[in-house]
C-alpha cells in the first residue's frame, strides 16, 4: 500500500482528507516532521483558510523546505485548494503574498460579477476527466463530473499548457494543474463524494509524478529557486 | 446583498437532497414531530452514519446536535464535529449554534455552511454579525408549527409569523433557508408543499425543504417547486428506513434541476 503524507501545517480539516485518502487505498500519515515525510511515497498539502496563514504555517513547522526538496526530487505532491494556490508566486489576497514559487504564476481573485466565495458543486472541464466517466453527480449538461469548491482566489498559471481541468464561474479558471510531479486541484477531492475518492484513487495508485492527459506534452518542469524573479 | 447583481439568485440552480443525521444522546436518532422522547434510535455511531451517506453518494449532509438545539448546551457538539471532519462530502452543521465562536467551531473543522435556529429568532443582532463575517455559509433554520415560528428544538413557541421574519434574515445576508414543517417531521406523511410554495414566494433567496418526506413521490412533489426557488431537500427517516436510497433520491434531484440548470454551481 503507497505511503501518503498529509503535511500537517495547523491549518484546517485534515482529518477529511486523511480519510479520503484511506479511502482511496493509500496508508495515510498526518505530520509535520520532515523524517516522517521522506519515509513516504507521496505528499499531499491541503489546506483551506488564508493564503498567508498557510505560507506562515509552512515556514513556521518548517515544511516550506520540504516541499521544495520534494518537488526538486521529483516525489509526487497533491496540492489541494490553498495548498495548490501556494504553490505559485504571489497571490492578490492579503493585498499581495508571496507564495512558494514552484510553480509560474499568480493567484488573483474571482470578479465581483459573481458571489464569492465559490462554494458549491461545480463542473471541470477536462478530457482526461470525460475520459474516466467518474462517477461523479450525473450531469444535465455534458459529461464532465462535478467537484465542490470553496474558494475566492484562482491561480493563473503562466504556462496554460500545465491546466489539465478548467471551471467557470464568473471567469474561467483552472480548476487543476499537472507539472512535473505536482497535481493540483483547486476544488476539494476530499469533500468531492466519488468523483472526489476516484480522483485520489488514481492519484495513490499512480505512483509517480502527476496525473496527467494521456499522450500530452511534456510538462515544462517547475521554475527553480534561481529562475524566480525578485 | 439579496436582489443586488453580485448575488446568485435561487433561480435555475440545481437540486440537492441532504440526508441528515440528527444526534441525540451520542446516537443517530429521528423524532417524532419534533417531540423529546419520541426518538427512534437508528445507529449507535452517528460518525460513521455521515461517512456513510458520503461514502453512498450524498452530496450534502445536514448534522444536527438535537440536545444543542433544545437546551443551547451543545451536548453532542464532538461528534457533530467528527461527523464534519469525516464526511467525504459538503456538509451544512446546527442545533445549539449560538455565538460567533460556535460557527467559527463548526467551519474550522470543514462544515461548510452553518445552520442557525432559536439565536436567530432571539437574538438577530448575533445574525447579522454571523453574516458579516460568514455571509454564504450561514443558513436560517425557520421551523414552523401552524405557520408560527419555533424555536429551542422546536419546543417553544414564538408565536411570530414565518413570513415576518423572512425579510429581516434577508437584509442580514442569510444564505439560504431551511424550512421544516415540524408537525410533519419525522412522520413521513408527506411534506408540507403549500408552506414551501408560500415561502418560496415570500423570499428571492434559495428554500431548502425538511420534514415529511417519506417516498419519491413525495420528493417529486417538492422538487417540483425548484423553479420557484426550492433547491433541496433534507431527508432522515424514509433513508433509514430504507424507502429509498441515496442514489434514488438523487436522481430525483437531477430530473428536478433538468434542463433548468444554469452555469451556476449548486449549493
Amino acid at each position: 500500500m503507497r505511503k501518503v503524507a498529509v503535511l500537517d501545517h495547523g491549518m484546517g480539516n485534515l482529518r477529511s482528507v486523511a480519510k479520503a485518502l484511506e479511502a482511496a487505498g493509500a496508508d495515510v500519515t498526518v505530520t509535520s516532521d520532515a523524517a516522517a515525510i521522506n519515509r513516504c511515497d507521496a505528499a499531499c498539502l491541503p489546506g483551506q483558510g488564508i493564503f498567508d496563514h498557510c505560507m506562515a504555517n509552512l515556514a513556521a513547522e518548517g515544511l516550506e523546505l520540504v516541499v521544495r526538496e520534494w518537488v526538486d526530487a521529483g516525489r509526487p505532491l497533491l496540492g489541494i485548494c490553498i495548498g495548490m494556490q501556494v504553490l505559485f508566486e504571489t497571490s492578490q489576497e492579503g493585498g499581495g503574498s508571496k507564495g512558494l514559487g514552484i510553480l509560474g504564476g499568480g493567484v488573483t481573485r474571482l470578479p465581483d460579477t459573481v458571489s464569492v466565495p465559490h462554494i458549491g458543486w461545480n463542473q471541470v472541464e477536462s478530457g482526461r476527466l470525460a475520459a474516466l466517466r467518474w462517477p461523479g453527480p450525473a450531469s444535465s449538461s455534458g459529461p464532465a463530473p462535478y467537484f465542490y469548491f470553496d474558494h475566492s482566489f484562482v491561480p493563473r498559471p503562466s504556462d496554460e499548457a500545465i491546466v489539465t481541468g478548467w471551471c467557470e464561474h464568473g471567469e474561467r479558471f483552472a480548476a487543476m494543474i499537472a507539472a512535473s510531479s505536482i497535481t493540483a486541484t483547486l476544488f476539494h477531492p476530499e469533500k468531492s463524494g466519488r468523483a472526489g475518492i476516484a480522483l485520489l484513487e488514481e492519484w495513490v495508485a499512480a505512483g509517480t509524478a502527476a496525473i496527467r492527459p494521456e499522450g500530452g506534452p511534456a510538462w515544462p518542469a517547475p521554475i527553480r529557486e534561481g529562475d524566480r524573479g525578485a | 446583498m439579496a436582489g443586488s447583481d453580485s448575488r446568485r439568485g435561487p433561480r435555475g440552480l440545481s437540486f440537492t437532497v441532504y440526508p441528515a443525521v440528527d444526534i441525540s444522546g451520542g446516537r443517530c436518532v429521528r423524532l417524532l414531530q419534533g417531540r423529546f422522547g419520541t426518538e427512534t434510535v437508528y445507529s449507535d455511531d452517528p460518525v460513521d452514519v455521515a461517512f456513510g451517506f458520503s461514502a453512498a453518494g450524498a452530496r450534502w449532509l445536514h448534522i444536527v446536535d438535537l440536545d444543542g438545539a433544545r437546551t443551547g448546551v451543545p451536548a453532542n457538539r464532538a461528534l457533530v464535529l467528527e461527523a464534519i471532519r469525516v464526511a467525504t462530502c459538503p456538509v451544512q452543521a446546527g442545533g445549539g449554534m449560538r455565538t460567533l465562536e460556535d460557527v467559527e467551531e463548526a467551519l474550522v473543522a470543514g462544515a461548510s455552511r452553518v445552520v442557525l435556529g432559536t439565536v436567530a429568532l432571539e437574538d438577530p443582532a448575533a445574525v447579522a454579525a454571523a453574516c458579516r463575517r460568514y455571509g454564504e455559509r450561514i443558513a436560517v433554520s425557520l421551523d414552523a408549527r401552524g405557520g408560527e415560528l419555533s424555536s429551542h428544538g422546536w419546543t417553544v413557541g414564538t408565536g411570530m409569523p414565518v413570513l415576518e421574519a423572512v425579510t429581516a434574515f434577508e437584509e442580514a445576508g442569510v444564505a439560504l433557508f431551511i424550512y421544516t414543517d415540524v408537525m410533519r417531521d419525522g412522520t413521513m406523511s408527506g411534506p408540507d408543499v403549500a408552506g414551501l410554495d408560500t415561502l418560496a414566494d415570500a423570499t428571492s433567496l434559495p428554500v431548502v425543504a425538511s420534514g415529511g418526506i417519506s417516498s419519491l413521490d413525495d420528493l417529486r412533489s417538492v422538487a417540483r417547486l425548484h423553479s420557484q426557488g426550492v433547491c433541496g431537500a433534507i431527508v432522515g427517516r424514509a433513508l433509514y428506513e430504507h424507502k429509498f436510497g441515496v442514489a434514488d433520491a438523487n436522481q430525483i434531484a437531477d430530473q428536478a434541476a433538468g434542463e433548468q440548470r444554469g452555469p451556476d454551481p449548486f449549493l
